[in-house]
């Protein structure tokens, strides 16, 4: 028994360090006293009402980078998981193992490549991707397709063929059954992979960092940079609430797709 | 046959992004490692192995390397002990609660990672959280300095990938028949001795796994040791970016990337290895 | 309603032959079943039926026309399967209706037909459920009502009740030869459960490597099996080595051992032709052999154990060629000894005459 209580006591502990910092980011977001010192020695709102404006702008550039490269990983990698499945293409497997690539190298490295490669790019089409949000979404594209590729694998590999071989036994043509029965039975794959894939474009720092900057910064590197320089409370206000948006939009997940689709290595 | 055939064209589009936005910048990273620099964002011409030859001679690097790996092991050897415990008990409580217990381990994962590292820092600061619990315990008298040094960076890459061994090592738990540690405690062992000499062995393949998958993710992250270090950590990933960011040498910076490009992807395959002999 | 018929059908995998040279008829209305071990076969017979599996050689006829080469979803035919293969994210409604509505049925006739089968199977108040939310059980009859809600030509049922428990399959059993029954649907169904195939059908063909060894009854194959594979299969079964000594009349057969000892028997179903002086099988069923010197067919034995099985006794003696020979006491009788030597008997027409050729015992 008291083993059992010491191992209750521990797991709670552990909890309690997974939680805190974001816990502590929605405290200190409430915070009217000398800047972290515990505890808070008054209470105050007025940090969400002063979110300065370059955060704003830098969470509009997020926003629409994570979508833009979410759109761009389900659009090519849903086809692209389909064939690979299904395909019996020659070569399938180092096929798959080049979709799926990008998820063993370090985000530093790939934002390291596309750094340089757009570079080339301009020096050579003079087509100016750097700083740019069309050039966030190419960088991001890099493992935003890799997740989407590997959930909609994943998605492929729990079915049962006697499914689809049902619908065409009721009378479905080939291609009826892929629409109505197969595609409906991939959505929840395709949408944990597509909300994992947004999430990590929304996380990610090393890409926007050598990719972005000027108008193309992003929220975290406007964050990294506000911590490293001049960190002031007003931004935790901000933080607080894409935190708790991030954790309702999980927990909303989990309840509809399960939650085993959401583990994998990502990028930071 | 056609039928095949138009299989592989669905492929195309997939191929076509990731050799734009991956397989080319990788192919032009490797290029600019061969060549040598030539003062800030320019490179000589001709291709030679000068850059690697220079990284593998200057005990410099082998000290970063060293020094990144340790940091690594920093990292798995406590995610361990703090993960095993929640991995076990995850996977045998009956709870209702379970699905809330998997989603405060899934959460914390998925919330920006700057945005965790800021939380931390009320927390560790010399007048946060921790060090007037310390003090007003009695157990230090000067605060202990926990924020822009290694201390700040393990905490925070621990926090940070904490999450993934728990859910390798859960799912591996799980697997295990539950009888089994039965039969071991009906043969007069303790529930911890069965721990040690039933789950642990069996567990083995996953506590691989999963170990090489966190000292992967630590040694190649870049953006807690940035922000917990507070500029004054050197790692692989921060050395690339001094390199590329400030000094401009691009030679060198794509050098060291493919170093740790090639370290990262053995350790990643080698964990997938390991998790598929366990599956 | 149709019959349906197998014409000489071949199918190769690799080298593997998995069905030979095969010929199968199922009258209209019939309920046949396909029996067999895993790897004999029977599947892939009925994956012919549906079009999944098209033959290297033969036809499929499905009410008189040729559907060797009809691709399934043309084929009018209700499969259910083993794995019940329902659509996760559609409605029990939903599932039941899909057939009808990929045939572009009217909406009030799609509603109509699928209360009317969602009652047949007693599942109407569980019409708006998920797959998720049902157990095993009433899985299986969403299956089957969605395969029925077709009216198909013919019924395929593919091991539908093996992931079930004991007493939820006999329950679906007799459901589902009611519902067969009350549609005067033609039924092939494939099992390797000979209590299964014999409970529920209006003929079982036993296969074997590909091949069918036996059509009949339930009854003719059980009392009158065509070779010791069968008889093994079906049911539980002595054999004893015999040759053959006359074969006008009645059969009188001499122990391979010992001639003198002579048995009196009648031949399996279509009588093989057996030549004097010919080695044989004699099969007896355990319910059949009597303890005691009643019947002219007599061997002795030593009783080795004896078990009670509910019914009856079960006892299995030693007999002095080397054989076992079981057989069955009623429960209330009195029941020998362990040790005992005792006399067994059974009448002539019990005893069924196999050919030799036949000797591998499978099952």
């Amino acid at each position: 028994m008291i083993g059992r209580l010491g191992l209750r006591v521990a797991v709670a502990l552990v909890f309690l360090f997974m939680i805190a910092p974001i816990l502590s980011v929605m405290v200190w977001s409430f915070s009217g006293g000398r800047l972290f010192v515990f505890p808070p020695s008054a209470w105050t709102l007025k940090w969400y009402g002063s979110i300065p404006p370059a955060f704003l702008a830098a969470l509009k550039v997020s926003l629409l980078t994570a979508i833009g490269a979410t759109v761009v990983g389900v659009a090519v990698g849903v086809p692209a998981a389909l064939a690979l499945v299904r395909g019996a293409l020659p070569f399938s497997r180092a096929l798959s193992a080049i979709c799926l690539s990008p998820l063993m190298v370090p985000g530093l490295v790939i934002g390291v490549a596309s750094f340089q490669f757009m570079n080339v790019i301009f020096d050579v089409f003079r087509l100016s991707l750097l700083e740019s949000v069309p050039g966030l979404i190419l960088g991001h594209a890099a493992f935003t397709v890799p997740f989407v590729i590997r959930a909609v694998i994943a998605g492929q590999v729990q079915y049962d063929a006697a499914i689809e071989e049902a619908a065409l036994s009721l009378g479905a043509t080939p291609l009826r059954a892929f629409f109505t029965v197969t595609l409906p039975m991939l959505a929840p794959a395709v949408a944990s992979g597509a909300i994992f894939a947004f999430l990590m474009s929304f996380d990610d720092v090393p890409v926007a960092l050598f990719v972005g900057g000027g108008s193309a910064t992003t929220l975290p590197v406007l964050i990294l940079n506000s911590v490293q320089f001049n960190f002031s409370p007003d931004i935790l206000a901000l933080c607080s609430i894409v935190a708790g948006a991030i954790v309702l939009l999980v927990a909303l997940c989990s309840r509809l797709f399960g939650l085993d689709k959401f583990t994998g290595p990502s990028h930071s | 046959m056609a039928l095949k055939r138009a299989w592989g064209f669905l492929l195309l589009p997939a191929l076509a992004v990731l050799a734009a936005a991956f397989l080319m910048p990788l192919a032009n990273l490797g290029m600019k490692s061969l060549h040598l620099f030539a003062g800030p964002g320019r490179e000589q011409p001709g291709l030679t192995l000068e850059n690697y030859i220079a990284f593998l001679e200057d005990p410099f690097n082998w000290g970063l390397l060293g020094w990144t790996s340790l940091l690594g092991l920093l990292v798995v050897g406590i995610s361990l002990v703090l993960g095993l415990p929640v991995a076990y008990f995850l996977a045998r409580t009956k709870t209702r609660w379970r699905p809330v217990l998997f989603l405060l381990v899934i959460a914390p994962m998925l919330v920006s990672v700057v945005i965790r590292n800021l939380g931390w820092i009320p927390i560790l600061s010399e007048s946060g959280v921790v060090n007037s619990l310390l003090i007003a315990l009695g157990l230090v008298s000067q605060p202990l300095k926990l924020f822009n040094n290694l201390a700040g960076v393990v905490i925070g890459l621990v926090h940070a990938f904490l999450p993934f061994l728990i859910l390798t090592l859960a799912t591996v738990i799980q697997r295990i028949d539950p009888q089994i540690e039965e039969a071991s405690i009906n043969l007069g062992a303790g529930p911890f001795e069965t721990f040690c000499r039933v789950v642990l062995p069996l567990t083995r393949p996953g506590l691989i796994a999963g170990s090489l998958i966190v000292f992967t993710l630590a040694v190649s992250a870049y953006t807690t040791p940035a922000v917990m270090g507070g500029g004054r950590v050197l790692v692989m990933s921060t050395y690339v970016q001094q390199q590329i960011g400030t000094l401009l040498d691009y030679a060198t910076g794509a050098t060291v990337a493919i170093v740790l490009l090639v370290w990262g992807a053995f350790l990643s395959i080698l964990a997938l290895r390991f998790s598929k002999a366990e599956a | 309603m149709a019959e349906v018929e197998l014409r000489r059908v071949s199918k190769a995998y690799g080298a593997t032959e998995v069905v030979r040279d095969l010929s199968l008829e199922i009258k209209d209305g019939e309920f046949l079943t396909l029996l067999g071990a895993s790897g004999s076969g029977k599947t892939t017979c009925l994956r012919m039926v549906a079009g999944f599996v098209i033959p290297d050689s033969g036809q499929v006829m499905l009410g008189g026309r040729d559907a060797t080469r009809l691709p399934a979803w043309r084929r009018n035919t209700g499969m259910v399967f083993q794995s019940y293969a329902l659509f996760p994210h559609l409605s029990v409604a939903e599932n039941v209706a899909y057939g009808l509505t990929v045939r572009r049925t009217p909406k009030p006739e799609i509603a109509a037909r699928v209360a009317e089968v969602l009652r047949l199977v007693r599942l109407e108040e569980f019409k708006d459920r998920k797959p998720a939310q049902l157990s095993g059980g009433q899985k299986q009859r969403v299956a089957l009502a969605r395969a029925v809600a077709i009216r198909p030509e013919v019924l395929l049922l593919d091991e539908p009740l093996s992931a079930l428990d004991l007493k939820l399959r006999g329950e679906l059993q007799a459901e589902i030869r009611r519902i067969q029954q009350t549609l005067g649907i033609t039924t092939l169904f494939v099992t390797h459960d000979q209590g299964e195939a014999l409970g529920i059908s209006d003929r079982v063909a036993v296969m074997r490597e590909g091949k069918i060894l036996q059509v009949d009854t339930p009854v003719a194959l059980y009392q009158r099996p065509a070779s010791s594979y069968v008889a093994n299969f079906v049911g539980t079964t002595n054999f004893i080595d015999g040759i053959v000594l006359d074969q006008n009349g009645p059969f009188r057969i001499g122990h391979a051992r010992d001639q003198t000892q002579v048995f009196t028997a009648i031949a399996g179903e279509n009588g093989p032709s057996f030549a004097k002086g010919e080695p044989c099988l004699l099969c007896i069923r355990p319910e059949n052999v009597r303890l005691g010197a009643m019947h002219p067919n007599r061997i002795e034995a030593k009783v080795i154990h004896v078990t009670y099985g509910g019914q009856h006794w079960v006892a299995d003696c030693d007999r002095a060629d080397g054989g076992i020979m079981t057989l069955n006491l009623p429960a209330q009788s009195g029941i020998p000894k362990p040790g005992e030597v005792v006399t067994l008997s059974w009448a002539a027409e019990h005893g069924v005459l196999l050919k030799i050729e036949d000797r591998s015992h499978g099952a």
